[in-house]
């Protein structure tokens, strides 16, 4: 075969080569869209049309008297089948629809909108999504008004999606007991652990994929119907837990401390009343709910003081001592092996009894106690803290409890000077929870019943379980010690370290702590200051911890940060509960609900007023100015935006903050009357051109 | 003499229309695979990829005026050092790259990113075409052929590093040009022996049932005409060697990754997983099964919207085409495709030097076999291999350097004739 021939054929095979392949290539899209066809259709069916869940209404939540804590509230995500109008209905009202569809969500143009609508009923659009935006009831009750869509589903093609979204009418009170539960299942709290019972069965219905990724429900008689889920009943009482937060923020703020909780429970039952935790927000203004510190893991510490009540109860139990005993606290330092207890009183408390050394917590006092009667056999202390309940998980009712921790006699870990500082509260951990439920089992004569939270299930008025009291620890010790232990307690209020909190009314009963914290294995001088105990002492009815982490300034110690926040609970909970004072009703009481006229102002000064006064009052932003709203039975400050360049809102204001701010934004002010600002000429929201005049009115 | 030489410079239109074509319908279709009903933006929106595809354009559209413009000698004079260049690129890519997906494949410029691996291919083409350009080349000498499959092995040893197997494989295409050039044969009859026996060892499950077929084949060769003892050895121990090939394809295979393997499999199987491996290809077939005649129309695919089918402004636009406008529409861009290649080899065969015609060969076997793999990979006819549709897909490197590669050939072509009198 000579060179050229050879060139011409396989020029000619490269010509063939690609044909065939193209041939190929073609034959086959040939058979996949002909020959084939029918079976991917079907398929690219199948997968648009689909059996999706439909979601059951969620549970709600409410508080022990009934009140709603979190509720899911039905929104709406407003889409139109543009095909179904009239022609005639359509022209007449497409032009007024695009108008107020605009002015509504503000986001696109009349005509954008009006474009959109026409559009897609030019071609044959059947499922068109106006706006991804979730509209209210009000609002879907509004637009059920508008031209076209008053037509209705069949007759205007508009069609309103429910979706559920959770709302909590308190806000963030007890936010995070309430807790929540996200789209990926996790979450905290009573949303978190009933998680079962609230969320309901979810139903199927049929769905169809349509272009841009969203479903269309097909209307289908054979959907499954969603099951609603069940309602949980807390023992909360929004009542109390008011008080408790807004005490509790106070002292944090006047104290700058990193976080705090405050539980509140009831005696007898074990019921929880109130469920506080607040802590720094991260930008180091203002507090908020973020972790559950009464309950959870990072809320598991060095008790301190507050635990020496165990050591007096294992030391009355085995009948060693009595109180009246002497010891000899010497000057204040007691060596054990080469570790130095202290007193906090420099130069000691010298010869005092043992109720003494409870009152005025004396660690050398308590330590030398336990260590003389029990280092011979420290199990034997250890079988108190495991009588007591106290080395084992409550089993609370939310999920996420902490597990105490207890050093093991005899272990590795085992010093001689475990026992001396366990008896003061150091080298072990437990959660305020845990140390609370000991105390209340003082208070309800050594009968230690199980805190809860959650007391009935149900699902309308029909319950479906219902959970009653349980008792951890019939006996945690003999009425005899019993009987002294509250002695004690009482001693603490009436002389000894918590002393301020003493008043005519009624007695508290509890002791304080004060824990220096372990910081990198160090202990620091940043203390976790506590106080925990019941009232009224001689009949208790109620009792309390109240945990407050890191306090800063001279006074650190749990009489002076904690103690006073439990009083102030322990005084509107008192002065609240008809059946603690039936027969003294204060007369000023009856206005423990009604508010100073404050409406508007500097945000500093108007929470200072209110504290003074003891009006609850809560704020969880940081703006500079404020305006008050009522939420339950106190004020929820919300934000009074003035920086942006328009007009402020100045109404309810003083006539020095309203000057100030609006002669600030550089407006002349022309002003008529006394008091607050009734009116304003021009209204919130318009944005401000210079040597604008404003006219105020006062009144 | 100088009237005559612009008037000699003519470029070829039909090869800029139907470029422009492809270009063009491509933006249009990757608008259509990123396009939201919902949240329509315009196909002009830089911050989805139609918008930035016409940026990658326009620059291309200034990539061609820079090669018009540049001097037709430059090419061939630089064809080495270009070659160097991107070899150099080649070598520090592995460890200087950006690693996406496990491929250390791109280099980050600010915001651009480009692929060095997709430059190669046309500074290989100059290369080679420079290479063979020498009338005393001559592929049927052993030491010549070595030479040539030098300069095609280093950019795809390289590329194997990043690894890049599907832009490394597409250096085979060569070969189609090689066999232009007059490469023996029997290499080609080897290859394809050795390609159609993987095929049948891996589609067969029995290995026996291949070993009885070679074995009945050689029987029939060494009694059909007349019978010699040396020929009978000679198809006795070929056999021998397919044996032994089929068996340690098996082996072969095993060791693959998995990835890999699964894709092989699937072209025989296509219901073994057709939502796990096969779901590429599930989807793509469901996405142009479902187009019919005409299609859905433009922007009304359901099936190609981002969620469904994947890399689907990359590697697999093709479908979207597919199910938007049907049978039709893939018609259309098949043609355009074939129409482009054959006028390509037209263009080619009429070159004057060696150098042009080898260099448009290069360019019809890269095109081909991109086209090729990637719409057999789009409906089911080849494994799924990473390679892009030219001018068509979604990406700068890709479109920049196929812009380069088909455009150095319209220059040399509307040379042609000064090239010749240069030689005379």
């Amino acid at each position: 075969m000579n060179i050229k021939r050879s060139i011409l054929l396989r020029v000619r095979l490269a010509f063939l080569l690609i044909a065939l392949f193209a041939g190929g290539i073609f034959y086959r899209i040939t058979q996949v869209q002909f020959a084939e066809g029918e079976k991917w259709r079907q398929m690219s069916e199948n997968i648009h049309l689909q059996t999706r869940p439909v979601k059951a209404t969620r549970g709600n939540i409410y508080s022990a008297d009934g009140s709603l804590l979190a509720t899911s509230l039905p929104f709406y995500r407003v889409v139109m089948d543009p095909s179904i109008a009239r022609d005639d209905r359509f022209q007449a009202g497409i032009d007024s629809l695009s108008r107020k569809l605009s002015s509504f969500y503000k986001d696109k143009s009349s005509t954008a909108y009006e474009r959109m609508i026409k559009d897609g009923r030019a071609t044959g659009k059947k499922y068109l999504i106006l706006n991804r935006k979730h509209i209210g009831y009000q609002e879907k009750l509004e637009m059920e008004t508008w031209p076209i869509f008053r037509d209705g589903r069949f007759g205007g093609g508009v069609i309103f999606e429910k979706v559920d979204r959770r709302y909590r009418p308190f806000r963030n009170l007890a936010g995070r007991t309430v807790g929540f539960l996200n789209e990926d299942q996790y979450g905290v709290g009573v949303e978190y652990s009933f998680n079962d019972h609230l969320e309901g069965k979810n139903g199927e219905a049929l769905f169809q994929k349509i272009a841009g990724g969203a479903w269309k429900p097909i209307h289908d008689t054979e959907d499954i119907k969603p099951t609603d889920g069940f309602d949980i009943v807390t023992t909360l009482d929004v009542n109390l837990q008011d008080v408790a937060e807004s005490a509790l923020l106070r002292q944090l703020m006047n104290k700058d401390a990193n976080f705090g909780c405050v539980v509140v429970m009831e005696v007898a039952t074990g019921h929880v009343k109130a469920l506080a935790n607040l802590e720094k927000n991260k930008n180091g203004s203002g507090y908020g709910e973020y972790y559950n510190y009464a309950v959870g893991e990072q809320g598991l510490t060095e008790p301190g003081s507050t635990f020496k009540l165990l050591s007096m109860m294992a030391l009355l139990e085995e009948g060693k001592i009595t109180l009246e005993e002497e010891i000899d606290t010497g000057n204040g330092t007691y060596k054990f092996y080469d570790r130095t207890m202290r007193d906090v009183k420099i130069g000691g408390y010298g010869k005092i009894s043992v109720r003494e050394v409870f009152e005025k917590s004396s660690n050398v006092g308590v330590s030398k106690l336990v260590n003389e009667h029990f280092a011979v056999n420290p199990s034997k202390f250890l079988h108190y803290v495991s009588k007591a309940g106290l080395d084992q998980p409550l089993g609370f009712q939310l999920k996420g409890e902490a597990v105490p921790y207890f050093k093991k006699a005899g272990s590795k870990n085992w010093y001689g000077t475990t026992l001396p500082w366990m008896s003061i509260g150091y080298e072990l951990k437990v959660t305020p929870l845990q140390t609370l439920t000991l105390y209340n089992a003082i208070a309800n004569n050594g009968k230690m019943v199980k805190p809860m939270l959650v007391q009935t299930i149900k699902m309308g008025n029909q319950v479906k379980e219902s959970f009653s009291t349980e008792v951890i620890q019939k006996q945690v010790a003999s009425a005899k010690t019993i009987a002294q232990l509250r002695e004690l307690l009482e001693g603490v209020v009436e002389n000894g370290t918590a002393k301020n909190v003493k008043n005519q009314n009624y007695r508290i009963a509890g002791k304080t702590g004060t824990a220096q914290k372990l910081i990198n294995g160090k202990y620091s001088q940043l203390y976790y200051t506590s106080f925990v105990g019941y009232f009224p002492a001689e009949n208790p009815k109620y009792s309390a911890i109240v945990v407050i982490d890191s306090p800063k300034g001279f006074h650190a110690y749990g009489g002076d940060i904690s103690a006073p926040v439990f009083k102030e609970i322990a005084d509107k909970i008192h002065a609240q509960d008809l059946s603690l004072n039936q027969n003294k009703a204060d007369p000023k009481e009856k206005y423990a609900n009604d508010f100073p006229f404050i409406q508007a102002g500097l945000t500093d000064e108007l929470q200072m007023i209110c504290n003074q006064f003891g009006v609850s009052n809560h704020y969880q932003g940081h703006e500079k100015w404020v305006k008050s709203s009522l939420s339950n039975k106190s004020i929820l400050w919300v934000s009074n935006e003035t920086d942006a360049p328009k007009i402020p809102d100045v109404k309810g204001m003083t006539l020095k903050d309203a000057l100030y701010i609006l002669e600030n934004k550089g407006l002349r002010v022309q002003f008529r009357g006394k008091g607050r600002v009734k009116s304003q000429s021009i209204s919130a929201g318009v944005p401000i051109y210079k040597d604008q005049v404003i006219k105020i009115e006062l009144g | 003499m100088r009237e005559k030489e612009v008037q000699n410079s003519k470029i070829d239109w039909i090869t800029v229309i139907i470029y422009l074509a492809l270009v063009t319908i491509g933006w249009f279709n990757i608008y259509a695979a990123v396009y939201d009903e919902q949240n329509a933006a315009s196909i002009f929106d830089f911050s989805i990829n139609s918008g930035k595809q016409l940026v990658w354009i326009a620059t291309a559209l200034g990539l061609i005026v820079l090669i018009l413009v540049a001097d037709y000698r430059f090419f061939e004079n630089l064809s080495f050092i270009l070659y160097g260049i991107l070899i150099f690129f080649l070598l520090i890519t592995p460890f200087f790259g950006k690693e996406i997906n496990g491929q250390r494949a791109w280099f980050e410029l600010g915001a651009f990113r480009l692929q060095p691996a997709e430059f190669a291919k046309f500074a290989t083409a100059l290369a080679l075409a420079k290479l063979m350009d020498s009338p005393l080349f001559d592929l049927s000498q052993f030491k010549f052929q070595w030479k040539a499959l030098g300069i095609i092995a280093l950019p795809v040893a390289l590329i194997m590093l990043q690894p890049d197997t599907g832009t490394a494989m597409v250096y085979s295409a060569f070969f189609i040009m090689l066999y232009r050039e007059g490469l023996p044969q029997k290499y080609y009859v080897i290859g394809i022996t050795l390609v159609t026996l993987s095929l049948l060892a891996i589609g067969i499950e029995e290995n026996l049932y291949l070993v009885a077929g070679i074995c009945v084949i050689a029987l029939f060769v060494i009694f059909s005409g007349k019978y010699s003892w040396k020929k009978t050895l000679s198809v006795l121990g070929l056999s021998a060697i397919m044996v032994a090939y089929v068996y340690s394809l098996d082996y072969v295979v095993e060791k693959l990754p998995d990835h890999q393997q699964n894709r092989i499999m699937v072209l025989f199987d296509p219901d073994i997983d057709p939502l796990g491996v096969g779901w590429n290809v599930t989807q793509s077939k469901i996405a142009i099964g479902s187009g019919g005649l005409i299609g859905k129309g433009y922007l009304e695919g359901t099936q190609t919207k981002f969620d469904f089918v994947p890399e689907q402004h990359t590697d697999f636009i093709f479908c979207t085409l597919g199910e938007e406008f049907g049978w039709f529409g893939s018609l259309v861009l098949v043609a355009l495709f074939c129409t482009l290649l054959l006028r390509l080899v037209f263009l080619a065969e009429r070159q004057k030097t060696r150098f042009s015609r080898i260099y448009g060969y290069c360019v019809i076997s890269l095109l081909f076999f991109h086209f090729a793999i990637n719409i057999s990979m789009t409906v089911g006819l080849f494994p799924v291999v990473g390679i892009p549709l030219p001018f068509f897909s979604y990406g700068g490197s890709s479109l920049w350097s196929f812009t380069i590669l088909l455009f150095i050939f319209v220059k040399l072509d509307s040379h042609r004739n000064q090239i010749l009198g240069r030689l005379g």
